[in-house]
């Protein structure tokens, strides 16, 4: 625990050591970004319920491995991508489990909030439907890279240590990934008013 | 690409229901997860691995020369080639062997670029530190001795050690490689193999290439595409 300035890495450090009551409040500081997460990973809002529910599960059996003083975070982002993974390459060998791959609709529901001014919501709403459907058509590795830097605000080092590649591959993959998005924003007509707002 | 940017953050908004908290907490009590710290478990697996490799050589040299280390009786011609030879072998084992055993600060292992260097570069060091001018060569002792030509003995002894340091060793980290897993197996796999080339080393004094060849270099080979096809699986939490 010495060295381990992170509250969430102190409580690890603890339930890596046996102390299961500090659950909660570990659940309670990941919850929200490890899910956002998943649902970027996943096609489906129930694929995304069971793929942070395993990574809990996954977390709870690797504790022992927990490096304390390590970010909590970046361990559980490494441990759901991982699995989200393997359940490809299950998928991958039964293609009858596969359903549709552009299922976005029930995604985006869970996305957009229902607050805002009626013109601002929906134009910022036909932004995001653009954004959301050209990240689902992404490749895993691009969307994976892009999540973990654009959206979550990860280093490249730090990205790069999550995925198991090297910096300058987390760095390629995400540039990949900004220009998919980039013309997509444009064949929408956006790209314009997205410079124009910059 | 701003306003997308904006967008984006929107999603800040989203969490999992009480519902999916509740199923976690109930997966979580239904699963037993003893506390062991993976630290604890690779000293100890180091710990197995020189026992191990220690024991295999000196009971293989005993049960076939009669007599320990004599890969390492060389003339005196040869001890300062022998001597360069031995540091470099150990340096490749121990690099190797804590490049696939670093868990790093952030807690997820050798990073994916120090893997992939080390795993070609130890392999490649070690198959032309044995193969080209082998130490043996020009020896006049191994004349009289009853060395197997294609090194099938050799073979042998580096599965044994290399097969008991690749399970040490991916016992000790069993759930611990979530990131570049397959890496992860392949240097485990070299490490595995550099631990048996140093008890071939110590072990068997020929200098024939075939041999060291089929004997000495193959079984690293081997191990390390084994590590690279079965070890991700189980590293991975």
């Amino acid at each position: 625990m010495k060295g381990c300035a992170d509250p969430l890495g102190r409580l690890m450090a603890r339930y890596a050591a046996g102390d299961d009551g500090v659950f909660e409040a570990i659940y309670r500081g990941l919850d929200a970004p490890l899910y956002r997460f998943c649902l970027r990973l996943a096609a489906r809002r129930h694929e995304a319920d069971d793929l942070f529910q395993e990574t809990f599960l996954k977390m709870h059996r690797a504790r022992g491995t927990y490096v304390p003083g390590a970010s909590v975070l970046h361990w559980a982002y490494a441990i759901a991508r991982s699995l989200y993974l393997s359940r490809v390459r299950y998928w991958r060998r039964r293609p009858e489990w596969l359903g549709t791959a552009d299922d976005v609709s029930e995604q985006e529901d869970a996305h957009v909030d229902a607050e805002g001014t009626p013109e601002a919501e929906v134009m910022a709403e036909r932004l995001l439907d653009v954004v959301l459907v050209e990240l689902r058509r992404m490749s895993e590795k691009n969307r994976s890279a892009y999540v973990l830097m654009r959206e979550e605000g990860l280093s490249a080092a730090d990205a790069a240590a999550v995925l198991g590649i090297t910096v300058h591959g987390v760095k390629q993959r995400a540039h990949r990934a900004d220009q998919q998005i980039k013309s997509a924003l444009s064949d929408a007509g956006w790209i314009g008013e997205a410079h124009g707002a910059g | 690409m701003e306003q997308a940017d904006h967008q984006q953050q929107r999603v800040s908004g989203v969490r999992p229901s009480e519902a999916l908290h509740a199923r976690v907490r109930a997966r979580i009590a239904e699963v037993e997860a003893p506390p062991t710290r993976t630290s604890k478990r690779v000293i100890a697996a180091v710990i197995a691995v020189v026992v191990l490799t220690a024991l295999v050589t000196s009971s293989a040299s005993e049960l076939v020369y009669g007599r320990f280390g004599l890969g390492l009786d060389v003339g005196p011609a040869e001890e300062m080639r022998l001597l360069w030879t031995s540091t470099l072998l150990g340096a490749l084992t121990l690099g190797a062997t804590l490049v696939a055993l670093w868990r790093g600060p952030r807690g997820l292992g050798s990073g994916a670029a120090t893997l992939a260097l080390t795993g070609l570069i130890v392999a490649a060091a070690y198959g032309a530190l044995t193969l080209i001018r082998p130490l043996h060569s020009g020896d006049a002792q191994v004349t009289n001795l009853e060395i197997s030509p294609w090194g099938a003995r050799c073979a042998v002894i580096a599965s044994i050690v290399g097969v008991g340091v690749m399970a040490s060793f991916a016992t000790a980290l069993r759930r611990a490689a979530p990131a570049a897993g397959g890496l992860r197996g392949t240097v485990i796999g070299v490490a595995a193999g550099m631990w048996a080339g140093v008890a071939v080393f110590v072990f068997c004094p020929s200098g024939d290439s075939v041999h060291l060849l089929v004997g000495h270099v193959l079984p690293v080979l081997a191990l390390s595409a084994i590590g690279a096809a079965l070890l991700p699986r189980w590293l991975r939490p």
